[in-house]
Formats: C-alpha cells, sequence, structure tokens
C-alpha cells in the first residue's frame, strides 16, 4: 500500500524589459494552468507507486512536462517555476507554504494535489 | 574601481595611440576615457593629498623657511585665483584644450600644469571644507534629518555642478561599445605590448610613488641645497610615516562613510545621484594621485631624482610593510597599488596578471547598468511579498491509521463495545424489605387503604374472608354470651340483686324492670307482646310523643322496642317507622322479623338479620344507639287494598298443616317466609292477609319496581286478600258504625279468625271466605256493648274470653253462638282492659280493669268470681301480656317460668314471673276444665 502525493506550484516573475506588463489577454491564468497541472499529474502518476528512487525521475520529468505544457499556454513575458514535490503517505501531516516576492498584479500560481491510494 | 594597472594601460595606450595617430574618433574616446580615469584618481587621491596639504600647511607655518612657503603659497594663490574665476566654465575649457592639445601636441605639459593647478585649487577648496567641516557634517548627517541632508547635497551639488555634469554626460556618452571597443583594443595588444607596458607602468608607478609623496617637495627640492635636503629628508621620513598613519585613518573614514551613504542609498533611492558624487570624490581623489604620477612620470627626467631613489624605496618599503601589517583588510586598490609599488623593486620581471581586475570592472560596469535599470524599473514596479500555502495535510490520527490497516474493505467501523460500561459496585447495605400495602379506595376485602402488608399473607389466608359473615357470628356469639352472663348473674345473685325486686303483686314470685332509657323516657308504651317461640324476647311499642319535637331526634315518629328478658339493661333492637305504630308481632316460628301496624293503616315489617351497619345510628350521650328502619313498608304502596284506619292488631297465622313446633324445624329459616301469613285488622272491620315473601337476591341498590322496600332489604309483604267484615246486627243503625277492638285466631285452626266489635257481637270469619256456623257469638241481653278483648285458651279446647267495656266477662265456646259462662259486676262496672289465660293452668285467667285492678279467676276453685283481687298499681297500666309456658302447652321455649309484663303508661315496664301458685299444673286441672265446658254446653 503506497501513495503517491504531489504538489507543484508556478511561479512566474515579470523580465527586465521596460514592457513591464503582459498584454491582457496572456496574463496567467491559475485556473487553466492548474488544469493543465492536473491533467501531467494524472497522466504521469496515475497507477504508480510510491517508491524512492522513482520519485526523484518523476518530479522531473512531470516539471519538465509542465513547464512545457504551460509555456505552451502563451503567457509571454513569464518566467516560469515549476515545484513538483512527490510524497508518500504514511499518516504524517504535512505543511507546505511559500513566500514569494512579486507585483501581485500580474504574477501568480497554480497548483494542484494529486494522491492516489493504492 | 579604477587602479593603477588600469590607469597605466590606459595611459600606454594613449601613448600608442598618440605616436600612431591612426584614428581621430578612438583618440578622442580615449582622451575621454583617460580624462574619466583621471578624474577618478583625482578623487581617490584627493583625501590624501588633502590631509597631505594639510599636514603641509602646519609644517610649513612651523617651519623655518616659512619665507619661501609663503611665497609658493601666494604664487599657487595666484595662480589659482583667475582659475576660480573661470571655475565654471573651467571643464568646458580644459576640454577644448585638450582638443588643442590633442591636435597640437605640446600643449599636454601646459594642460597638465593647469590640471595640477586645478588639483591644487580643488584639494584646497576640500580643505576649507574639509576636517572640520567633514567631522561637522558627519556629526550633522547623523542629527539632520534627511531632507536636510538633500539640501546638504544640493548645495555640494551646486558647488560643482557644472564640473559633475559634465562628466557625467562625458561618462553617458561612453556607450557600451565604445566600452567593448576598447576592451577589444586591449586584447588586441599582444603580450609585448603588455610586458612593455607593464614595465613602464612600473617605472610610473615608482616615480608616481615618489611624486604621490613629494609632490611640492620636489618643486623645493630643486632649489634648495643638497644639506637642506638631507634635512629634509629626514623631516620627511617623519612625515611620511604620519601622513602614512593619517592617510590609513582617512581611509577608513572614506570606507565608513562609503558604508554610510550605501545604506543612505538603501534607505533613499533617490540618494543614487550622491552615491555616484562620492564616487566621483573618489576618482578624483585617484586622479590626482595619478595626475602626481603624470608629473612625477614627467619630471623623472630629472636628474636628481634618482639620488634619491634609493633612499625613497628603502623607505617605501619599510611603510609597505607597516601597512600591510597593519592593514590586511586594505582595499583592493590599495593593495594592487602596493604591490605594484613593491613588486618591481623585488622581482623585476614578474608577471602580474590584470585580467581579473579587468574583469571585474567590467562586471562592475554592467552591474551597474543592471543595476541602475532595475532601479529604473522599480519605480514602475511595484513587488510586494505574499505567503501563500500550498498544502497542508494533517496527519492521520491513530485510530483511522488502525482501521486503514487492520479493517476490513468495503467496511465501516460504526460503533466499539467495550466492557467499560459493564461497572459492577458492591454495596453492603442490608437485604431491602418489601412490604405491600393498599393503596386504593374502596377498600377491598378486609383492607383498607394503607393497611394489610406482605408478611400477613399468611394471615389473610387463614382470615375469613367474608367480613360479613364475621360480623354476623360476632353479632350472634356476643349476644348469645352477654344472655348467657347476664343469666348466671341474676342466678347468682337472685336475692341481692336490685333488678330483680320482690313482687308486690301477688301472682309473680319477682320481677324484672327494663332499663329505662334516656331517650325513651317520654315515650309511653302502647303495647308489649312476647314472642310466642322464644318466650325470652319481647316487644315493647311506645307511643308518639308530642312533647317531642321531631327535629331534634333522629328516630322517627314511631318506635319499638326489642328486648331480651334476660338482658334487660339494654334493648337489641330499636325499630323506628314514619308513622305512630299501633300494635305488633313477631314472626311465629323464630323471632327474625317483627310486623307492626301503623295509625296510618300501613304495615311494616323489619328484617332483624340485617347487618347494624345499613341502619342509622344515633348517638344520645356517649351510648351509641341503633336505629333500624323498616325492611318493608306498605305505605301509599297497595293504594286500594291499603288499610285506611288504625291497624288495631297484628297477628302471624302459621299454616293449618304445621304444628309450631314441625313447621319450625321441617322448614328452616330459608323457606320459613312462606310458611306464615300476616294477619291485620283496622279499626274499620278490614281484615287484611299478607304473604311475607323472601328474596332470594337483594339487591343493595334498592328495588326499582317495588318502592317498600328498603335497599338490601330481603323481606317484602305481599297482599294476599282482603275481608270486609259486616255487622252481624240487623239493626241498620249500628252497621255503618262497626268498629272492631281486637283479633283472635283459633290456635288449633288459623283459618278461624275472631274479631270483636262495638256491637257487643263477636265477629267469626274464615280467611278463605265461606261461612261458619256461627256467624257472630253475642251476649243475650244483645246490646250494644263494645267488647274490648278477646282471648284464646291455649289449651286444647276451643273456647274464648271476653271483656267488655261494661265490664262484663263472657266465657264462649266456638261452637256456640252463646256464652257458656258470663259475670257481669265482677269490676264493679269498671271497663275490662285486657283478659288473659293463664299460659300454665287451663282454668285460670287474669282481668284487669281500667283502675288497673288485677283480678285472678280459679274456675276449678271458684268459678262465681275471682280468686284474688288485687291492685297492681295507681299509674295506668298500658300492656299486658303473658308468655307461653312450654310446660303447659308446648310452646314457647321450654325450662322457662312463664312471664308476665305490665307496662305503664310513665313507660316503666315490668316483667313478672308468674309465682308457682298459678304456673303449676294439676294433672287433673285439663279433665275438670273439659268437664265444666261440656257441662256448661
Amino acid at each position: 500500500m503506497a501513495e503517491v502525493e504531489t504538489n507543484q506550484q508556478n511561479e512566474e516573475t515579470s523580465q527586465n524589459t521596460y514592457i513591464i506588463r503582459p498584454s491582457y489577454q496572456s496574463k496567467f491564468r491559475s485556473a487553466a494552468v492548474k488544469e493543465t497541472i492536473h491533467q501531467v499529474l494524472k497522466e504521469h502518476l496515475k497507477e504508480k507507486i510510491y517508491s524512492a528512487e522513482d520519485s526523484m525521475m518523476w518530479t522531473r520529468d512531470i516539471s519538465e512536462d509542465i513547464k512545457a505544457k504551460v509555456k505552451d499556454l502563451g503567457y509571454e513575458r513569464y518566467k516560469l517555476l515549476v515545484q513538483v514535490v512527490i510524497g508518500e503517505l504514511r499518516g504524517e501531516g504535512v505543511k507546505m507554504a511559500c513566500r514569494c516576492f512579486w507585483d501581485s498584479d500580474t504574477d501568480n500560481y497554480a497548483q494542484d494535489v494529486f494522491m492516489n491510494v493504492k | 574601481m579604477p587602479s593603477g594597472k588600469r590607469l597605466d594601460d590606459t595611459w600606454k595606450t594613449d601613448e600608442l595611440k598618440n605616436s600612431l595617430k591612426k584614428d581621430e574618433k578612438k583618440k578622442s574616446s580615449k582622451d575621454k576615457e583617460r580624462k574619466e580615469d583621471r578624474d577618478r584618481e583625482k578623487k581617490r587621491d584627493k583625501k590624501k593629498d588633502e590631509d597631505r596639504d594639510r599636514k603641509r600647511d602646519k609644517e610649513r607655518r612651523k617651519d623655518e623657511d616659512s619665507d619661501r612657503k609663503h611665497r609658493k603659497d601666494d604664487g599657487e594663490r595666484e595662480r589659482r585665483r583667475p582659475k576660480e574665476d573661470e571655475d565654471e566654465g573651467e571643464r568646458q575649457r580644459r576640454k577644448e584644450e585638450r582638443r588643442k592639445r590633442k591636435e597640437g601636441g605640446e600643449s599636454e605639459k601646459k594642460e597638465r600644469k593647469y590640471r595640477d593647478e586645478d588639483d591644487d585649487e580643488k584639494r584646497r577648496r576640500r580643505k576649507d571644507e574639509t576636517s572640520q567641516e567633514r567631522d561637522e557634517r558627519r556629526r550633522r548627517r547623523k542629527e539632520e534629518t534627511s531632507q536636510e541632508r538633500e539640501e546638504r547635497r544640493r548645495r555640494r551639488k551646486d558647488e560643482t555642478s557644472q564640473e559633475r555634469d559634465e562628466r557625467r554626460r562625458r561618462k553617458k556618452d561612453e556607450t557600451s561599445q565604445e566600452r567593448d571597443e576598447r576592451r577589444r583594443r586591449r586584447k588586441e595588444e599582444t603580450s609585448e605590448e603588455r610586458e612593455k607596458r607593464k614595465r613602464e607602468e612600473r617605472r610610473k608607478r615608482k616615480e608616481d610613488k615618489e611624486n604621490e609623496d613629494n609632490d611640492d617637495r620636489r618643486r623645493h627640492r630643486r632649489d634648495e641645497t643638497s644639506e637642506e635636503r638631507r634635512k629634509r629628508h629626514e623631516e620627511k621620513k617623519e612625515k611620511r610615516r604620519k601622513e602614512k598613519e593619517e592617510r590609513e585613518r582617512q581611509e577608513e573614514e572614506e570606507r565608513r562613510r562609503q558604508e554610510e551613504l550605501a545604506k543612505q542609498n538603501n534607505e533613499d533611492e533617490n540618494n543614487y545621484d550622491n552615491y555616484e558624487d562620492d564616487f566621483e570624490d573618489y576618482d578624483d581623489d585617484f586622479e590626482d594621485d595619478a595626475g602626481g604620477g603624470d608629473d612625477s612620470a614627467n619630471d623623472e627626467q630629472n636628474n636628481e631624482m634618482s639620488d634619491l631613489m634609493k633612499a625613497m624605496n628603502d623607505e617605501n618599503e619599510r611603510l609597505l610593510k607597516d601597512s600591510r601589517k597593519r592593514d590586511n583588510d586594505y582595499d583592493d586598490d590599495e593593495e594592487s597599488g602596493n604591490e605594484s609599488d613593491t613588486r618591481p623593486e623585488k622581482s623585476g620581471s614578474t608577471f602580474i596578471n590584470f585580467v581579473s581586475a579587468k574583469q571585474r570592472v567590467i562586471s562592475n560596469a554592467a552591474m551597474s547598468k543592471t543595476k541602475k535599470r532595475g532601479q529604473e524599473l522599480l519605480k514602475l514596479i511595484e513587488l510586494d511579498c505574499s505567503n501563500l500555502d500550498m498544502f497542508d495535510m494533517p496527519p492521520v490520527n491513530e485510530y483511522d491509521l488502525y482501521i486503514r490497516s487492520f479493517g476490513r474493505a468495503d467496511t465501516q467501523q460504526v460503533y466499539i463495545q467495550t466492557n467499560e460500561d459493564n461497572a459492577d459496585k458492591d454495596n453492603q447495605t442490608e437485604e431491602i424489605d418489601y412490604r405491600d400495602k393498599w393503596s386504593q379506595h374502596p377498600p377491598e376485602g378486609f383492607k383498607a387503604c394503607g393497611t394489610g402488608d406482605g408478611n400477613d399473607e399468611n394471615e389473610i389466608s387463614t382470615k375469613p374472608d367474608d367480613i360479613k359473615r364475621l360480623n354476623k357470628f360476632l353479632n350472634t356469639a356476643c349476644q348469645a354470651v352477654l344472655t348467657l352472663l347476664e343469666e348466671n348473674l341474676m342466678e347468682t345473685k337472685s336475692e341481692e340483686d336490685p333488678g330483680r325486686k320482690k313482687s308486690r303483686v301477688v301472682v309473680s314470685e319477682e320481677y324484672i324492670q327494663l332499663a329505662q332509657l334516656e331517650f325513651l323516657k317520654d315515650f309511653p308504651v302502647r303495647y308489649a307482646t312476647f314472642s310466642p317461640t322464644q318466650s325470652n324476647l319481647l316487644i315493647i311499642v311506645h307511643e308518639f310523643s308530642s312533647k317531642k319535637e321531631e327535629a331534634n331526634h333522629n328516630y322517627q315518629k314511631g318506635l319499638i322496642c326489642m328486648w331480651n328478658v334476660g338482658e334487660p339493661s339494654f334493648p337489641q333492637k330499636i325499630l323506628t317507622c314514619e308513622n305512630e305504630p299501633m300494635c305488633a308481632c313477631f314472626s311465629p316460628n323464630k323471632a327474625t322479623l317483627i310486623f307492626a301496624g301503623l295509625s296510618d293503616g300501613s304495615l311494616v315489617v323489619w328484617d332483624l338479620r340485617e347487618a347494624s351497619n345499613f341502619h342509622k345510628t344515633f348517638k344520645d350521650e356517649s351510648v351509641e344507639y341503633v336505629l333500624r328502619g323498616p325492611t318493608y313498608n306498605t305505605a301509599a304502596i297497595l293504594e286500594n287494598d291499603n288499610h285506611y284506619a288504625p291497624i288495631k292488631s297484628v297477628t302471624a297465622i302459621i299454616s293449618p298443616d304445621n304444628t309450631a313446633d314441625s313447621g319450625f324445624t321441617k322448614n328452616g329459616s330459608s323457606i320459613e317466609g312462606l310458611t306464615f301469613q300476616i294477619a291485620t285488622l283496622d279499626e274499620s272491620g278490614v281484615v287484611s292477609l299478607w304473604v311475607v315473601a323472601e328474596i332470594s337476591n337483594p339487591d343493595p341498590a334498592g328495588s326499582q319496581t317495588d318502592f317498600g322496600l328498603a335497599p338490601g332489604g330481603r323481606v317484602k309483604l305481599i297482599k294476599s286478600s282482603s275481608i270486609y267484615l259486616e255487622s252481624p246486627l240487623r239493626d241498620t243503625r249500628l252497621r255503618s258504625t262497626l268498629q272492631c277492638t281486637d283479633f283472635a285466631v283459633l290456635p288449633s285452626d288459623p283459618s278461624h279468625f275472631y274479631v270483636t266489635t262495638n256491637t257487643g257481637c263477636i265477629i267469626h270469619g274464615i280467611r278463605y271466605g265461606g261461612k261458619a256456623p256461627p256467624k257472630a257469638y253475642r251476649n243475650m241481653p244483645d246490646l250494644p256493648v263494645t267488647v274490648t278483648c278477646i282471648d284464646f285458651s291455649p289449651f286444647t279446647e276451643p273456647v274464648f274470653l271476653t271483656g267488655s267495656e261494661n265490664g262484663e266477662i263472657h266465657l264462649y265456646h266456638t261452637r256456640s253462638e252463646n256464652p257458656l259462662l258470663s259475670w257481669s259486676d265482677t269490676t264493679e262496672g269498671r271497663a275490662i282492659k285486657f283478659i288473659k289465660f293463664c299460659r300454665s293452668r287451663p282454668s285460670v285467667f287474669f282481668v284487669v280493669d281500667e283502675m288497673n285492678t288485677l283480678y285472678i279467676w280459679d274456675l276449678s276453685m271458684l268459678d262465681s268470681g275471682p280468686a284474688k283481687t288485687e291492685k297492681i298499681s295507681e299509674i295506668n297500666l298500658k300492656a299486658f301480656c303473658l308468655s307461653n309456658d312450654h310446660s303447659a302447652t308446648g310452646q314457647g321455649l321450654p325450662g322457662r317460668k312463664p312471664q308476665m309484663i305490665l307496662a305503664f303508661e310513665d313507660s316503666v315496664v315490668e316483667v313478672h314471673t308468674v309465682s308457682q301458685k298459678f304456673s303449676a299444673l294439676f294433672p287433673e286441672e285439663v279433665d275438670q276444665f273439659a268437664e265444666l265446658i261440656n257441662n256448661s254446653l
């Protein structure tokens, strides 16, 4: 019985140009990104059983995949930051928090949690 | 940070470029660069120079050669003065000059001189400001607000605004392209060139160092003598040491200032300009130095210098060592400067790599550019810090974990039962006593509310179930015991007992006076009779007394008391009725019923078997009486068939088939009601016959159809027939006024009854109709005299005696219409009230007249008159009765002596025992009497 728990986060910071804000169309939409993340997580982690060795690989793959997919969404003038955490569900409590220094008008994050019980 | 190395680089290139004069443009840029570098150097060295100048000034003042110094100062000042005027436009001018120099080339020296002068001027300006001012400024900085600082900065800016603006402009003009170009060029320079340059630089540096220190000195030195020089040299040494220390201190201060400025910068972005200013100042210091170097390089040609070299080097080395020891944390610039100073001495041909320094400069430039841009952007962008909770999962509690790991799939644990709630406690108290108590009302059985408990269970089973039966038993048993006790008492204390008195009457041996009850005092006796079978029982019928108010008494109009002769202290039963009773009788076989005829013509019956609690109780002075109401009352029940006149007589008629004894024994109590009838006679001559009926299932709620029956009553009277008597007289005058006085039945045949009337005749009737041979018995004179009483002989002979108003006594035989014997005037004409045969002897009878005189007749001894005459009492005798003697007639209780009741008007009742003389039966007397009768017929 092993569980996989994934948590990730995308974080963007604006680039250092004098066009400092993204256009409205290309503004970061956390809902869409979340959906993307969810799909990626599902296709990667569905039917998987936690293993400490493999999860290293998984995190890398997943984060790359997510980054690629989110880039495809066309958020210009964003720097993307993807963080993937995989842990085993063994009953311990987990608390994750992050701290971002950003322009909250434009920058945002999206996160999704995937848990399976096998 | 500009370094000496770079300085030399630039100088080298400048020279190369100048000599080659390849590119005008490049050259101009180089000039600019050089100028910049020089400025920077100037700034850096400025402070040092200032300090040096300061010290020098001081020293000079002290110096013996103050004249010379003064002169020089004056000269400097003079030189400076015109420059000060042009201060603002100075830079511009210098630029033009430089341009000219480039064209001209030889004007460089002059230009440098100018610059030196400029520098001096600057230095002096600074000096004016410095030390005190700087301290003050520092102090102020701390105290001042940012505004003030701003102000100061502005002031400072104004001072050199022109210069600075120009410089800045120049800097800005230098684009990155230019810089890159320069860099490229540098790279293109061959190592040879580099080597060469370095060597040159090294040399220059040495000279610089010297010049650095001895800017003014050199000038003086030219004029001075060698002695003076030596002297000065020594002084110089001293000075230099001091200067070094001073410099170090200043550098530290400078560093501190920079840090402060950096802080300020952080605090306030707008301070950035100021920061730059400081840098510029620093650069100026360096430029100064470099300028000095330049000067010295130029002056190096001077031969004098070579003399000094050795001493100088020694000195430098020593100083360097000191400084290294003391200040390991010197700036890179300083160190590199020192290195470049010392190395040529130690290892003349050592390769010094300036690439890292170069790169640092480049990166610094890039950094400053980025920084600048960032700062500009920061004004546009507002960044803020945000804390985000990414994920929060509480730890699984133990129970969930347990269920998850050990629970079954598809099931859910909903409830757990442990043995915790199965508490068990000990106690040491004793067993609880349980007891049942009856809590309902009305009580059931003998249990009353709040009585009875569990322990009684056995008792209950042993106790009789029927409380009524117990009561009944107790009643009868008590009565029997009481009677026995009283009889015993009487027998043992016959003589002394005050209740038994020696009779004043001759006929009686002794008598008992019944107790006079308080409430009966005012009720005179009307009638008294013995029970025919139970001769110890008697009935006293009381008159209604008008003196008593009805309201005061619970008993009603009529009162009848039943007594037991053996228990004279208290009446056995007290009976009440709605109207005044006239006469009464017992039931024939057993004294369980009492019948009474009332003055209103109604007949009532009391059932003595009824429980006393069915009846009202009346309490009179601590004595409780039970007042029994009638069980059955015919009043208003039978409308037409009822009597309408006062009842004169009530008689129980035993059916002819049964003798008294057989009827008593055979039929028993249950059917006794059917064995006799009641005959009543009212004053108007109506004889009614009643059947006594026993009700098997009495209704305690009362009958709904028979209103005469009391609730729970078991006896009722049913009228069977009525006989209307007619006057036997043919005289119609008298017929309508027929009044009956007394009634008697033939003992041997109860069907025949005889009624005394006011006509002088005794009417003979038969219960079932028909006619008997003598229709009436009458005295021969046929006078309408009221016959008052009649009594049959208790013996076998069917004879009866009648007493009349006029005192006549007749003896009749039932078969003969006329009397057998007649006696007149025996009572002296007084009316006869009572006439009774003696119950023991057939030939003896008693007569009482209205004057209460008792006449005792004994026909066996004397048939002409009474054997004895005796006055009984002055008080009017109201009742006279004799009890049956069982020994003589077989009726009544056996073994009892015949008794006689004398009831007086004052309610005194005396029960006399008939004396032996009149009760003892002669064996031949019955025959004698029969013979007498037969003879009379």
